[in-house]
């Protein structure tokens, strides 16, 4: 860890990434990516299909290993600890506990079908008992009202259309209290007259000063609600600034491609 | 759509429209059907005639035992042995399942050689070798390997009739139902696990809260056949002569050489206990497809 190439980890931000590596088999999906978000920033990573960015985003709560570099969350290093000059990898119970701080929202929204909304949301907040059971309650209650839900607290969520199912995600995310939210594709499984009133969520969400990275297809939600755009291709991160210089003054050829792409 | 297209048009002098309602339309005649019913009412006649007409039924034999003390002995064992051999073989079955979706190595091996095990010995041969297990074991101990055994059982004590009809029964409930929850589990969306996760439920709450109760949902008909299956092979034990329900009736036809009418009684009694299992299925049905 002392050799001039190796970057320190920025311990106040985020999340804080150094020379992430991941493979797949032999298949390398993310290479040597550094990254830091800081705290109440929305980030954005963008990218055709297969560049790395679900596989970034998912390594940030620990659903995928890493091969290498390090990942920290608010200055803690992510999945493992170090003892006596030793990198020790934690166990599952301890990876939970340093996922507390994050919530994520998935493309195909992952509610539980056999559970109500409002069972769905308070699930995880009472088997980790984070509050008081009424504060519990208080809080989906809450939060089904800022998502637009509360009249569908009872409903089971194969009843619900994709756009409320994502929704209620983000309220049971939410429910959690996290610092961090991470969304997977959020609005790519929805019919397109869907996609608005989960945007309109999420843009509200930002505006609180929630810290989120998100990816997305969504260009216009890219530009108008995050602070800045990171864009991906063959696992590295090829561009990475404020949304109007990234989208109006590409500097890559690759970026430049991407855009024609998927602008019209 | 324009709705007075669905209106025949009233201008005045035109000739009549066809109908432009399907509603009214005939629909073309499902013959499969028909002879199908017609099968039916005969073979239904033919047979209620031959109960009432064929005097070698002898129903009044068959009303005596029916409600037999005897029988309702031999009953009451064979529930016995169904529910026992069942909870045994459901617990057992689970954890031999989960064995064998293991991350270790070790566990799918042993998890692996039950279930072949299972499937390569008759359900038969099993409850007889348990049965005669002694010939081969007398005693049998817990301890380590080439020492004294810390505890000594004489085996005939625990494969008694009883012991030897339930742990074989129970051993084969266990090795399909390992299968039946591996496929359950299967079947539940990845997705489900990765929720769970990432909302930090912990690894054993998100399988008991989450995963188990939807694989449950879609395994119910195979469990409910599986334990229909083993109320019926409890029939099996009478080659080691518990005294349940069939080895009842094959002692008093034994003295009375009344074979069929106390077969047939045996027949009402796990015909009527089937369909009380199958109305349990269907309550459990609805039970674990709430949100479906």
């Amino acid at each position: 860890m002392s050799t001039d190439t190796q970057l320190l980890p920025d311990l106040k931000a985020a999340i804080s990434i150094r020379h992430l590596a991941k493979s797949f088999g032999p298949k390398e999906v993310l290479k040597d990516i550094n990254l830091e978000v800081k705290e109440g920033e929305v980030l954005a990573l963008i990218g055709p299909s297969g560049s790395g960015k679900s596989t970034l985003l998912r390594c940030m709560n620990q659903l995928e290993e890493i091969n290498g570099g390090a990942i920290h969350l608010f200055g803690s290093r992510l999945g493992y600890v170090e003892k006596n000059e030793k990198l020790y990898q934690l166990r599952e119970n301890e990876v939970a506990q340093q996922r507390l701080p994050t919530g994520m929202v998935f493309q195909q929204f992952n509610l539980f079908p056999h559970l109500s909304v409002f069972e769905n949301i308070t699930l995880s907040p009472k088997l980790n008992r984070i509050q008081s059971k009424a504060e519990i309650r208080d809080r989906a209650m809450y939060l089904l009202e800022r998502v637009g839900m509360l009249e569908f607290k009872d409903a089971y969520p194969q009843r619900l259309s994709g756009g409320q199912q994502q929704r209620v995600a983000i309220a049971r995310a939410l429910a959690m209290n996290p610092k961090v939210m991470l969304f997977d594709e959020p609005t790519s499984a929805l019919d397109p007259e869907l996609v608005g009133e989960v945007l309109s969520v999420m843009q509200h969400l930002a505006e609180t000063g929630m810290t989120m990275v998100v990816v997305t297809h969504e260009m216009e939600f890219a530009r108008n609600v995050c602070d800045r755009i990171a864009f991906m291709e063959g696992g590295h991160i090829v561009e990475i600034g404020h949304p109007n210089d990234l989208l109006d003054r590409p500097q890559s050829s690759r970026l430049r491609n991407f855009l024609a792409h998927v602008e019209h | 759509m324009n709705t007075t297209t669905t209106k025949a048009p009233e201008t005045a002098g035109a000739a009549k429209l066809p109908n432009y309602d399907v509603a009214g339309a005939v629909k073309p005649t499902n013959w499969v059907n028909i002879v199908a019913w017609v099968v039916l009412i005969l073979i239904g006649i033919s047979a209620v005639a031959n109960v009432f007409t064929n005097p070698r039924w002898n129903w009044d034999v068959v009303f005596t035992y029916l409600f037999d003390e005897q029988i309702f002995g031999g009953l009451g064992r064979t529930i016995l042995l169904t529910f026992a051999a069942g909870a045994a073989g459901l617990v057992a079955g689970l954890v031999v399942g989960l064995m064998n979706m293991s991350k270790s190595p070790a566990l799918r091996v042993i998890a692996l050689a039950y279930i072949g095990f299972i499937r390569a010995i008759p359900a038969l041969v099993l409850i007889l070798v348990l049965y005669f297990l002694s010939a081969l074991f007398p005693v049998i101990g817990f301890g380590l390997p080439l020492m004294d055994p810390l505890i000594s059982v004489p085996t005939n004590t625990i494969l008694s009739q009883f012991g030897a009809a339930m742990l074989g029964l129970a051993m084969i409930v266990a090795g399909h139902t390992a299968e039946i929850i591996r496929g359950g589990i299967m079947s539940v969306a990845k997705g489900q696990t990765e929720a769970a996760r990432a909302l930090s439920i912990p690894r054993g709450q998100a399988f008991g809260r989450i995963v188990l109760p939807q694989a449950i949902r879609v395994t119910i008909p195979a469990f409910a056949t599986e334990l229909i299956t083993l109320f019926k092979n409890t029939s099996l034990v009478s080659v080691i002569g518990y005294a349940e329900l069939l080895t009842v009736a094959q002692n008093i036809y034994g003295r009375t050489y009344e074979t069929l009418p106390l077969l047939t009684v045996a027949c009402i009694w796990y015909l009527l206990l089937t369909i009380l299992a199958m109305i349990g299925q269907s309550r459990l049905e609805k039970r674990f497809g709430r949100g479906y």
